[in-house]
């Protein structure tokens, strides 16, 4: 299982017992408030102490998932392993720092404003992150949506990492294909792409591994004719249909591993909607063509 | 999550209050005071009923121990109402540590307290629960005629 594997299992269930972390963190929490500058006091307010004590366990957790580490490593020295937790932090930080400019470099030509805002953000983030006291803290706004979300309890750099990851899988599968297409196929689909806070790759995804189906021609006209959606919906398209599609579409493209998982999981996402639609038309719209026909 | 690690943090300050109270039984005799274990579970209720109703949670404890010691050489106290004036002086030290954001540490308080009881509250408590925290600091707090 990869880091980001980790991170997202850490994020979906807590590791670590509430009743031993409350045992072990006191005198954490304790350090945390002379840290904070909070002059010589042996009680804190709850507000306080409750973000103080998020951030100490958001480190631990993320530490102990990352080294797979049992709840056995909070019997020793808590401090040295809370020192560890940081560094893990730290490190965390420091990827997502290097992963941002590749980010911003593979932005889209047609990015719409929410995209571009979200990433101009994430920048910021790195400015005002505080890896000491408040890690679980993220300092910016996410405003962009995800084909599919970060997990909803991933916090801090975990969280940042997490959506920088998958935003870069996502602009890497959309500039295998010609702008000018993908622009008449996202105003095909959306009113104002560039005002659209949704996503831009699922369309896009949605229409090529159609296109990937059998006899459809391949993915880069990126457009689905009436014919074409006719075909689809006489197809009877299956799970077995869409894995294949999704890995004729990922050799073709060349794609890495990770957005060719991505791609998977688009695929296989699709097929309760393939099988909701009622009509050829229906389904033209859930594989991202909308009823507008695209002008190139 | 961590609304839960707060209340287990509430029950671990309560086992540890008679602990310090127990631990401060020498100073407490050079001046002719006793804690009896009644007297100290009554004010070890009283500093978690204080906690809880000013919304905060002891660290490592330590302020039973650091107010037992500052108070303890008041002339105003003796056996038979310190653990009374204690019980008292727990919730008006959290809730000055609230108005004053956190911003004076608690020794420095506890003896502007302690200075203001003995001085301006003449050794009593509703006196001492009546001033403004100006008045507690010992400064003169401007009325409209002085203005």
């Amino acid at each position: 299982m990869n880091e980001l594997s980790l991170l997202e299992q850490c994020a979906e269930r807590p590791m670590i017992s509430r009743e031993l972390l409350a045992e072990k963190l006191l005198p954490l929490l304790a350090q945390k408030a002379r840290e904070r500058a909070i002059h010589d006091t042996r009680s804190l307010r709850e507000e306080d102490a409750e973000a103080l004590l998020h951030g100490l366990v958001y480190a631990l957790e993320t530490h102990m998932a990352a080294e797979n580490l049992p709840q056995e490593a909070l019997e020793g020295d808590i401090f040295r392993l809370y020192d560890r937790a940081l560094e893990t932090l730290r490190a965390l930080l420091e990827r997502a720092r290097r992963l941002y400019p590749a980010v911003q470099g593979a932005l889209p030509a047609y990015a719409s404003r929410a995209l571009r805002d979200t990433v101009g953000s994430i920048g910021g983030f790195f400015a005002r992150y505080d890896v000491f006291l408040y890690p679980h803290r993220m300092p910016c706004d996410i405003d962009y949506q995800l084909s599919f979300p970060v997990p909803e309890n991933a916090q801090g750099v975990s969280y940042i990492l997490l959506y920088l990851s998958r935003l870069r899988d996502e602009c890497a599968f959309l500039n295998c294909f010609d702008d000018a297409r993908v622009r008449a196929l996202l105003c095909s689909y959306y009113i104002d792409p560039y005002e659209e806070v949704s996503n831009l790759f699922e369309p896009v995804a949605a229409c090529a591994l159609a296109r990937s189906l059998p006899g459809l021609g391949g993915a880069s006209l990126l457009w689905l004719t009436d014919g074409d959606k006719r075909r689809l919906f006489d197809m009877q398209i299956d799970q077995g249909m869409l894995r294949d599609a999704a890995e004729t579409l990922g050799s073709a493209l060349a794609l890495p591993a990770t957005v060719r998982a991505l791609l998977l999981r688009t695929a296989l996402s699709l097929l309760p909607r393939i099988r909701a639609a009622r009509d050829a038309y229906a389904l033209g719209a859930a594989l991202g063509c909308g009823s507008a026909r695209p002008t190139l | 999550m961590a609304m839960e690690l707060i209340s287990s943090l509430h029950a671990l300050s309560v086992q540890g209050a008679v602990r310090e109270l127990t631990s401060c039984e020498d100073v407490l005799d050079q001046n002719g005071i006793t804690l009896h274990e009644r007297d100290m579970l009554d004010i070890a209720r009283a500093n978690d009923d204080a906690l809880r109703g000013r919304g905060r949670i002891a660290l490592c404890g330590g302020t039973l121990r650091q107010l037992a010691w500052t108070f303890a050489d008041s002339p105003h106290l003796c056996q038979s109402n310190f653990a009374q004036t204690m019980c008292a002086l727990l919730p008006l030290f959290y809730e000055l540590k609230n108005e004053l954001e956190d911003e004076v540490p608690d020794d420095e308080l506890m003896q502007a307290l302690r200075d203001a009881f003995d001085g301006r509250a003449h050794g009593e408590i509703e006196a001492l629960e009546g001033l403004s925290i100006s008045e507690i600091f010992g400064k003169h707090e401007p009325n409209e005629e002085d203005e």
